[in-house]
């Protein structure tokens, strides 16, 4: 057989088709403050792929009638179903952009605006999404089991960041509740209820009669993958950090190291497999949305379907935006109404080339993009150590920033003589950060913060409480950073040893190279926040004492 | 079989055999005194040359059968031909054939059961040189020339078998430019021949003076920058493509033979492949892979990092970036296409300058622009790195045509990485995933063969290369019926 000659995709095809699509999608809007979490939630998880395991049954059974709206459900009736799965589509798309849209600019680039961020993801995933189902199938066929794996492997390199005693906090905490879990269940059908359109797609599908193989295969990968996370986010975060976040999948990776220290961090690239599999989702949204259009007799929906979902994306009525309404459109209005439909689909069935608008989006896309920049290496001030206190007006923090030549072992000479400890005070920390941005020329990078140093008086009252909601919102500082109290930071940070070696890279060597654990008594960020939002209070820190030219640190 | 007395019957079969083998001439002549012998001349046009066939010992002893009469030429035949040093009887059409293919030309006369082998030395050098652009450490050193005869004799002498055809096409109104489609009959898929045909029939042209120029005539996506049709220098590639049940296109005037269907994986693989051991073939092959990934994206992944996303470097790695690029005017990315652009125009010197000059230009470019531009501050030492080894990971892929297209698209992985950082990076890899899972070559998905629809047990077509007596079936391209390639006898 000429290997070309239909339009269909194999089974393997279509099972990477929807770990694919359901992957990110699940990862970043299921879990977290509000959502599926805990044990009522693995209860919801099995219970919800139970009755899954079911509906594909009926799903398989219900494509004839998918595939000849018209003429199942007449021509009226078909074309308003046709509707209905369009609005889902575009309304799924919309909400999956305006997440995109929100957690690229927070979490992975500062300093380009979300409108150009979904701009540029509508035009790429709205490409060629109007063709064949072959050509789905073959994206999926190739990149599935490389991001699937991706996903795998960075959730195993999670585990080393793992506690027990925080798993153990997650089970302290459930008390049984029934409402919860049958919340958890529907939150869960819910979720998949773009399972739905599967008859959509199944008529494209080989061997048609064990088509519910891949599907099953697929929502049960997905739910093992689902559990996974629901088991390795607390053990990593502990339960009541766990309860703040709304993302908490993305600073999952923030403090794991790579063996060999060939990169200092990875949650970049977990970022980028998520992307991957977001941009891929609202794809696949675009290509059934074609389909459901010319199966329901609608036109075409090339153009106008990506400019609505980009359109409904950046809609903000009342502040409220597309995020805040979905989740009530999901759970009252879809899902029963995909129900009822596909039973009154079964009864009713029983009784009977524009290369230029391409260029032309390639084109305004490159205008957008050159009102996008980042900062130069150069450019940027990387403190290796902060320095937090209280003063009588506020807060003052002190940046202990890396001697370059000393530091690379190059002999460029710094034109602009920088320093070595930079203080600056305000009234709160944002305030502090617009004096930064007002008083330096350079751009301040905190993804290389290793060491952070609390001082005496912010450590009394529970101002530090305002210094960690500071760090926690921002991104680049990594949770690995170690942290430390001291009388006066200021002092500590403007200490040099002999080698000129700064405050930050001399203590992250005092605990890095003790080989003993006894020795490594270090303190990082990530269990701050867990002590913080676990007890409300800050844990034991080591002190570090500045006697004479020496520093020394008190493991307590 | 035997060899007929009947000199039609023999000539039946041999043409029934060798239908489709335009390279294969069979040639009636009448010999002797009034012209009354029937006599036939089978040989492998480019393999037998005229001169050969006149110099030859049995070449005179034919040309004196003009003189002898039609009653005496067996007797003549019988009592002088196989005291001839250079021929050699031949009993069956097996035999028969068997010599005709290893370059000989086969002689059968009428009312004589057996056919006389005029040897020649095989096939002969042809005058053939290495494949410049394919070179290999452990291969045969035969390359393509520009005449589409000898380059079909070349295939020929590799795959010894009349099933394996050559059909002759002209296109050209003024050129008339000879094409050869060779396949192997038995294995290729005839909608893909037939495909092939209309193609070359499709447009009416006034000269094709080289492969490139049919290539992109008869190619699916024209707007594409990957190439779709396979091409090599390489005899010893072709026949093995052959073998896979692809079709290999000669151009006349062209030394590059075309390979269809074509695919990412056939694209980098190399010849060597198959004379290596598998591990190290299978190394090497993601190596390759490694090269490409490099090539493409390492200068879009630089740019990403060091402006957006510095805190997946270790500290002392960013700390370096920065201490070199102090001084330095142009931001980043204005930096990396100078320098990108600076290789471009050296590697394009060098392959228009004489080959003694072109390794003058590498060094004038490599130190003293590398150098120069880097002691003057005008870039930083780190991207001339960065640079050299996306130039290195791009002539590692083994097929030209096809590192250029990536040579192309790093160009937009480099503003997407250099203006939306990793989000850029992943915004290109989609697109372009998207896009080469688009591309068919002639029917066949381009992301062969990481998108098949049934696992292929024995196959052994993946990224690493499999032993070869795993591979015992015949990839994808081959008919199903046909697709044993090995097996163990008895």
């Amino acid at each position: 057989m000429y290997f070309a000659e239909n339009n269909r995709i194999s089974h393997r095809q279509f099972y990477r088709q929807m770990v694919l699509t359901f992957l990110a999608p699940f990862l970043l809007c299921l879990l977290g403050r509000d959502k599926i979490l805990g044990l009522p939630g693995i209860m919801g998880v099995i219970l919800g792929l139970l009755l899954l395991l079911f509906y594909v049954i009926f799903l398989i059974r219900l494509e004839p009638y998918y595939s000849a709206l018209d003429k199942s459900a007449g021509d009226v009736w078909g074309r308003l179903f046709g509707l209905f799965f369009v609005i889902y589509v575009i309304l799924t798309g919309a909400y999956l952009l305006g997440i995109l849209e929100e957690i690229v600019p927070t979490s992975l680039l500062r300093g380009v605006p979300g409108w150009v961020i979904s701009l540029c993801a509508v035009v790429v995933c709205a490409f060629g999404t109007h063709k064949g189902m072959q050509r789905r199938g073959r994206v999926a066929e190739v990149s599935g089991g490389l991001l699937l794996g991706g996903i795998l492997l960075m959730m195993i390199l999670c585990l080393g960041q793992c506690r027990a005693a925080y798993l153990q906090e997650m089970a302290a905490a459930w008390v049984f509740d029934g409402r919860e879990a049958v919340k958890s269940t529907y939150g869960i059908l819910c979720a998949f209820s773009g399972v739905g359109l599967i008859p959509f797609a199944l008529g494209n599908v080989e061997k048609r009669g064990s088509a519910w193989k891949p599907i099953a295969l697929g929502v049960v990968t997905l739910s093992g993958i689902i559990l996974g996370m629901l088991l390795l986010l607390p053990a990593v975060f502990g339960w009541e950090r766990l309860l703040t976040e709304g993302f908490p999948v993305l600073p999952l990776l923030s403090g794991a190291d790579l063996p060999g220290n060939v990169l200092a961090r990875f949650d970049v690239l977990w970022m980028g497999f998520l992307l991957y599999s977001l941009l891929f989702a609202i794809g696949s949204l675009f290509h059934y949305g074609h389909q459901i259009i010319r199966l329901a007799k609608l036109g075409t929906g090339r153009y106008w379907m990506a400019a609505a979902v980009y359109g409904l994306s950046v809609l903000e009525l009342g502040g409220r935006g597309i995020e805040d309404y979905y989740g009530s459109y999901l759970g009252y209005v879809f899902l029963p109404g995909l129900l009822l439909l596909q039973v009154l689909l079964m009864f009713r069935g029983k009784e009977r080339r524009k290369r230029k608008a391409a260029a032309a989006a390639a084109l305004s896309m490159m205008l957008f993009l050159s009102g996008c920049a980042g900062v130069e290496p150069e450019k940027r001030m990387y403190p290796l150590a902060l320095g937090a206190d209280r003063t009588d007006g506020g807060f003052m923090l002190t940046y202990g920033m890396p001697d370059l030549p000393e530091a690379t072992g190059q002999g460029k000479e710094e034109e602009d003589g920088s320093v070595s400890a930079l203080t600056i005070s305000g009234s709160d920390f944002r305030e502090i950060e617009a004096r930064y941005n007002r008083s330096q020329e350079k751009y301040l990078d905190m993804g290389h913060l290793q060491v952070l140093i609390l001082g005496s008086r912010i450590l009394e009252n529970q101002s530090w409480k305002s210094l960690l909601d500071y760090l926690e919102q921002e991104p680049l500082v990594g949770e690995n950073v170690y942290v430390f109290q001291t009388e006066n930071p200021r002092e500590v940070l403007e200490w040099r040893n002999g080698k000129g070696t700064s405050i930050g890279e001399y203590l992250l060597g005092m605990i890095e190279n003790r080989m003993s654990e006894n020795e490594r008594k270090g303190v990082t960020l990530r269990q701050v926040y867990h002590k913080r939002y676990q007890m409300g209070e800050m844990p034991r820190l080591p002190r570090i004492q500045v006697n004479r030219s020496e520093i020394e640190v008190y493991w307590q | 079989m035997g060899i007929s007395r009947c000199l039609r019957e023999n000539e039946d079969y041999i043409r029934k055999r060798c239908e489709g083998c335009a390279d294969i001439l069979v040639r009636p002549m009448r010999l002797g005194e009034d012209r009354k012998v029937d006599c036939l001349m089978v040989y492998i046009e480019v393999a037998v040359s005229n001169m050969m066939l006149d110099d030859s010992a049995i070449g005179k002893m034919v040309n004196h059968f003009w003189e002898v009469s039609p009653e005496r030429i067996q007797e003549f035949v019988s009592n002088n031909s196989l005291g001839i040093a250079d021929v050699k009887k031949l009993e069956t059409m097996e035999e028969a054939f068997s010599a005709l293919l290893a370059g000989n030309a086969i002689f059968f006369i009428d009312g004589y059961d057996q056919a006389m082998k005029i040897s020649s030395k095989g096939y002969p050098g042809m005058g053939v040189s290495e494949a410049e652009a394919e070179k290999v450490i452990r291969g045969s050193r035969e390359g393509f020339t520009d005449a589409v005869k000898t380059n079909s004799a070349l295939v020929r002498k590799r795959l010894r078998d009349t099933r394996m055809k050559v059909e002759e096409h002209q296109i050209g109104t003024r050129s008339h430019t000879m094409l050869q489609m060779l396949y192997m009959e038995d294995l290729v898929h005839e909608e893909l021949l037939e495909d092939i045909r209309e193609r070359l029939n499709q447009y009416e042209i006034d000269g094709i003076l080289d492969s490139g120029m049919l290539e992109q005539l008869t190619e699916d996506r024209w707007y594409s920058p990957f190439p779709q049709y396979q091409t090599t220098e390489r005899p010893d590639r072709a026949a093995q493509e052959i073998l896979n049940g692809k079709i290999v296109l000669l151009c006349d005037n062209s030394p590059a033979a075309l390979i269809l269907p074509s695919s990412f994986q056939g694209f980098m693989e190399s010849s060597e492949d198959w004379n290596q051991r598998f591990e190290m073939a299978s190394f090497l092959r993601v190596l390759r892979y490694l090269a490409l990934a490099c090539a493409t994206l390492f200068p879009g992944l630089y740019l990403a990092v060091i402006r957006f996303h510095t805190q997946i470097l270790p500290t002392n790695l960013i700390l370096s970036f920065a201490e070199a690029r102090e001084g330095v005017p142009f931001s980043s990315v204005a930096e990396l296409v100078f320098l990108e652009l600076a290789f471009e125009l050296i590697r394009e010197a060098g392959v228009r300058v004489p080959g003694a000059l072109g390794n003058a230009i590498g060094i004038v470019g490599g130190l003293i622009v590398g150098d120069a531009a880097v002691s003057a501050n005008l870039v930083s030492p780190i991207v001339v790195m960065i640079v050299a080894l996306t130039a290195l990971g791009s002539m590692t892929i083994p097929n030209e045509e096809f590192a250029s297209a990536f040579r192309l698209v790093k160009y937009v992985f480099l503003f997407l990485g250099g203006y939306l950082g990793i989000f850029g990076i992943v915004l290109g890899l989609y697109l372009m995933t998207a896009h080469l899972a688009g591309l068919l070559s002639f029917g066949m998905p381009y992301l062969m063969p990481f998108v098949k629809k049934e696992p292929l047990k024995g196959v052994g077509d993946g990224i690493l290369r499999m032993p070869f007596q795993k591979r015992c079936q015949r990839p994808l391209y081959a008919k199903r019926d046909e697709s044993l390639r090995l097996k163990k006898k008895g």
